[in-house]
């Protein structure tokens, strides 16, 4: 009678803890949410329902807070901290650059990265990460987590935690919701969410007109690196705030340990910079170089001269500002402003700069009839516009309101430049010169050659448009190379009131940069830079030439030339000679892999003005993985060569971006009777063509294994790939401890309306 | 054939006799009471430890090995007779700053302690309130004893450990509790005694 008691007891259990697991496994694929959906195709979000559709709870496990500590006099003392966003399962973070290099307001010789381990609870530290790659000017960086902190080291492949992937920071709109996820203190909070929309677009020479993504979301300073997140879940980008400063101003610096080992935590101790807001994105677009790079494991490798940017002496300064209103593929303004009508969509401040440095904080202050506007300006962020040139920020798409705009531009705190514009009334038709080209007469008499980069010579012609002319203004032009006046005229119109227009200089053009100023009754009119560079060739300038690959090179000689290498190179390198570059000229080198830019970078020319056998090279830690790769070559933002070399089959494997896409399990095994969890339980997925009575025990039928932990709670390691509503993928999984019956479930269906993370909260009955 | 009907009828028990029974039984209670009590005294007998320097008075179990000159500590004691791990009783002090937090003081020890206790793990966290009422944090963590010197043969012994952690003024106030994972629940009371006697001045 009791046998049979128990008997009924041990099946009235099993029947209980089967139906409690399908039950959690029915939840998330009820037919509700999909019936909503047909029956309303384009929900429209309200106050009350959550704004994105995105699955929070893998976002806030990739997020981790990245510390960066020195050894001090008895502990280790914490300097700075920031935030830091998975994108790989094997450890690679996206973060800022300044939360991770040291300085002197932040030493560091080592960072430590804490990882959720409760949703609900601060992250633990647990790992130490080494930097991959870095970018002080756009203020980006990837670490891969190497080692825990007791010291041991992280094997290779052995980790498996939670990431994101990146979205396309282009496709955002302005008022789209985001999503921002960070750690808003130092481990006294759990992971925060902050919603908000995009406010606006910062556009920044070289990276256009999505330098920045501006954000209404109030975003703590120890947000810093983390991720902002679209509707879809992917991150498109990383709220950045400016670095600190040793005797900057700092809004909020904790002073939280005796870092000096005096026996008291005073003024005299490190103080860690948690203060101030985020407004600024950077936009994933600028990352994916960098997070493609260290998951092919490729740095940048050696060239010619591997010379280190020389920091000049003098004081940055910013100089010869003016707006335009429109700016060309090549960077170039139109025309230059004084005023500009109501309904302006676009306006952008040009400057020079001198003796800045990649790294250094500026800020452009914006007042609009003396009230701050935080739409129009860029709160304080990295230069990354190298030591001189010519610069711009501003935004297009964004409505510019009427009134009095007065744009402020500060270099590290101190305020450097300034200038004022008014924005109203309607358009105007007052005399003006745009769009600057320059090129070479033909024989016909025609400017071919158009272009920002021409052949050493003396037939450089500018031509240029000109409106609202009228006969006897004056009108003047005045040639520079390198920034000195070269030859200037000046005469009265004897023109049409509008018409295209050419002008030459009576100079000879050696290798250099250049500009052509305009001017209308004395006022700047257009202005545009140019670089002389090669030989004339076809009326275009020849530079570089006689482009050679090879995978190895010996004291700046190329080993065998081809431009198809065997899998297993370690490096590769590009050969080329080259004529009439001036020293100084500002050029830039783009590898891409499969189309994917990895690196660009933008220097002077560090060589002597004509020789051969100039190399760049990429570089791996282990062997360059397959793949087509592309070297371009710019200069002046013009693309002047473009040449692909070959690495085994030419296009990446299949996998090598592991996608974050997928469906993790989750949940708690418990004892039926008790309640209790099972420390040690064994849940097992298996690969979704095999059903548990196909599973033999073997590896290759296991997709994750997970094993509850002491309080009977599992996390199956890796995501679950998604079918469709029509052809779902069906998993099987086993839950098994000894000394409890088994519990098995087959055809568990993931679809692309799954949720994730899937929670099952499973019961074992005693056997 | 005879028939023996016994019964247990016996002559009725007197006054005395019956008082007597309750007396016996009665004393016989008191003495084990008494002996309970005695050996309960013993046990947990305590002994205050105070350090007017670092302001902290606490009581901890008599007998057990106390140990006040440390350099990151104010007082440890552990219980001499414990196997196979000595459990340990600890206060210390750290230093901290103004702006700490108690979660900022748990991150400092979370960075110090892997490079001291081998396969240190993180267990859990929680907020609690002290006697006198001040909040603190409650932090339990795992890791291995391992005998340093290879002449000797012995296992790695899992330790249970639990830090409570408490700001006063310029100082964070850390109270551990340190025993073999098996004994951790059953020698907790300990550590509870430790709490509820703390005073910090």
């Amino acid at each position: 009678m009791v046998a049979k008691r128990r008997g009924s007891f041990a099946l009235l259990m099993f029947a209980l803890g089967l139906l409690s697991l399908l039950i959690g496994l029915g939840l998330p694929l009820m037919p509700l949410e999909r019936g909503q959906a047909q029956d309303d195709p384009t929900p429209s979000p309200t106050p009350d329902s959550p704004l994105v559709e995105l699955n929070e709870d893998v976002i806030k496990r990739a997020t981790v807070f990245i510390m960066q500590t020195y050894q001090g006099a008895n502990e280790p003392v914490i300097s700075c901290v920031g935030s830091g966003t998975l994108v790989s399962a094997d450890g690679l973070i996206l973060t800022n650059a300044h939360n991770v290099l040291p300085s002197e307001r932040c030493p560091a010789d080592r960072l430590a990265i804490a990882v959720m381990v409760r949703m609900d609870e601060p992250p633990i530290p647990t790992y130490t990460a080494e930097v991959v790659v870095a970018s002080q000017g756009l203020d980006l960086a990837m670490l891969r987590i190497s080692g825990y902190l007791d010291g041991r080291a992280v094997e290779p492949g052995t980790l498996q935690l939670p990431f994101v992937e990146l979205g396309d920071s282009d496709s955002a709109r302005l008022d789209e919701t985001i999503t921002v996820v960070g750690y808003p203190d130092i481990g006294d909070e759990p992971v925060s969410v902050t919603r908000g929309t995009i406010s606006g677009f910062t556009a920044e020479a070289r990276a256009g007109n999505r330098a920045w993504i501006r954000t209404s979301a109030t975003i703590p300073g120890t947000m810093s690196g983390g991720g902002a997140y679209n509707r879809d879940g992917k991150l498109i980008g990383i709220p950045t705030i400016s670095p600190a400063r040793s005797g900057g101003e700092t809004v909020d610096c904790r002073i939280i340990q005796d870092s000096n080992g005096d026996g008291r935590a005073d003024r005299n101790d490190t103080c860690v910079p948690v203060g101030g807001f985020i407004s600024a994105l950077r936009p994933s677009r600028l990352a994916r170089g960098l997070v493609r790079g260290a998951a092919l494991g490729t740095t940048l490798g050696d060239d010619l001269t591997n010379t280190a940017p020389v920091r000049s002496s003098g004081q940055p300064a910013f100089r010869n500002l003016f707006f335009t209103t429109r700016i060309n593929e090549a960077g170039i303004p139109a025309s230059v402003v004084g005023t500009v009508p109501a309904g302006t969509s676009s306006l952008y401040l040009f400057f020079d700069y001198e003796n800045m440095v990649d790294g250094m904080v500026y800020e452009l202050r914006v007042t609009v009839d003396d009230i701050h506007a935080p739409d129009y300006s860029l709160p304080p962020v990295t230069w990354s516009g190298g030591q001189r040139g010519q610069w711009y920020i501003g935004s297009a798409g964004t409505p510019w309101r009427n009134g009095l705009y007065d744009f402020r531009l500060f270099i590290e705190g101190r305020e450097v430049a300034s200038v004022k514009i008014v924005v109203g009334g309607g358009p105007r038709e007052d005399p003006m010169f745009s769009d600057i080209v320059f090129g070479v007469l033909d024989e016909g008499g025609g400017l071919v050659g158009t272009n920002y980069v021409l052949p050493e010579g003396s037939a450089i012609q500018a031509r240029f448009n000109y409106r609202n002319m009228q006969s006897g203004i004056p009108w003047s032009y005045i040639w520079y190379y390198e920034g000195a006046e070269l030859t200037r005229d000046t005469a009265n119109w004897d023109g049409d009131a509008q018409g295209t227009r050419l002008i030459t200089a009576a100079a000879d053009f050696i290798p250099g940069q250049y500009r052509l100023e305009l001017y209308i009754n004395n006022q700047l009119a257009a202005k545009a830079d140019f670089v002389i560079a090669g030989g004339a060739e076809a009326n275009t300038a020849l530079i570089f030439s006689d482009f050679r690959f090879t995978t190895e090179q010996s004291a700046g000689t190329p080993g065998v030339i081809r431009t198809e290498f065997p899998t297993g190179s370690r490096a590769l390198y590009a050969f080329f000679n080259w004529r009439l570059v001036a020293p100084g000229t500002m050029w830039t080198r783009r590898w891409s892999v499969d189309g994917d830019v990895l690196f660009e970078i933008t220097e002077p020319w560090d060589a002597p003005p004509d020789g051969e056998n100039y190399f760049v090279s990429l570089d791996s830690l282990n062997t360059l993985p397959d793949g087509t790769y592309t070297l371009e070559i710019l200069m002046a933002n013009v693309s002047l060569h473009r040449l692909d070399a070959r690495i085994g089959l030419g296009q990446l494997p299949v996998d090598t971006f592991a996608s974050a896409e997928g469906v993790q399990m989750t949940g708690r095994i418990t004892d039926a009777e008790t309640g209790d969890g099972i420390p040690g339980a064994l849940f097992v997925v298996l690969e979704p063509e095999y059903s548990v009575e196909d599973f033999l025990w073997t590896e290759a039928q296991v997709l994750g294994i997970s094993l509850a932990d002491n309080e009977g709670r599992f996390q199956v390691p890796e995501l679950l790939p998604r079918g469709t509503t029509d052809e779902p993928m069906l998993y099987s999984v086993l839950i098994r401890a000894e000394g409890y019956i088994p519990i098995t479930a087959d055809a568990i269906a993931v679809t692309g309306e799954t949720e994730s993370p899937v929670e099952l909260n499973v019961a074992l009955s005693r056997n | 054939m005879s028939e023996v009907i016994w019964t247990n009828e016996g002559p009725p028990l007197t006054f005395r006799q019956r008082w007597n029974g309750y007396l016996i039984i009665g004393a016989l209670a008191l003495a084990l009471l008494l002996g309970l009590t005695l050996r309960s005294n013993t046990l947990n007998a305590t002994q205050t430890l105070e350090n007017l320097e670092a302001g902290i008075r606490a009581q901890i179990p008599q007998g057990w090995l106390v140990d006040s000159g440390g350099a990151d500590y104010v007082f440890r004691a552990e219980d001499p007779d414990a196997l196979p791990f000595k459990t340990l009783l600890q206060v210390s002090i750290l230093p901290v700053g103004p702006d700490a937090t108690p979660g900022n003081i748990l991150y400092l020890i979370d960075m110090q302690r892997p490079n001291t206790l081998p396969a240190y793990r993180f267990i859990s966290r929680s907020q609690i309130t002290l006697r006198d009422g001040s909040p603190a944090i409650r932090r339990t963590y795992a890791y291995t004893q391992d005998e340093r010197n290879p002449a000797l043969e012995s296992l790695p012994i899992v330790v249970e450990g639990v830090d409570v952690i408490v700001l006063r003024r310029s100082q964070a106030v850390i109270v551990t509790y340190r025993e073999e994972r098996s004994a951790f629940d059953d020698n907790y009371y300990r550590f509870e005694n430790l709490l509820r006697t703390l005073e910090i001045f």
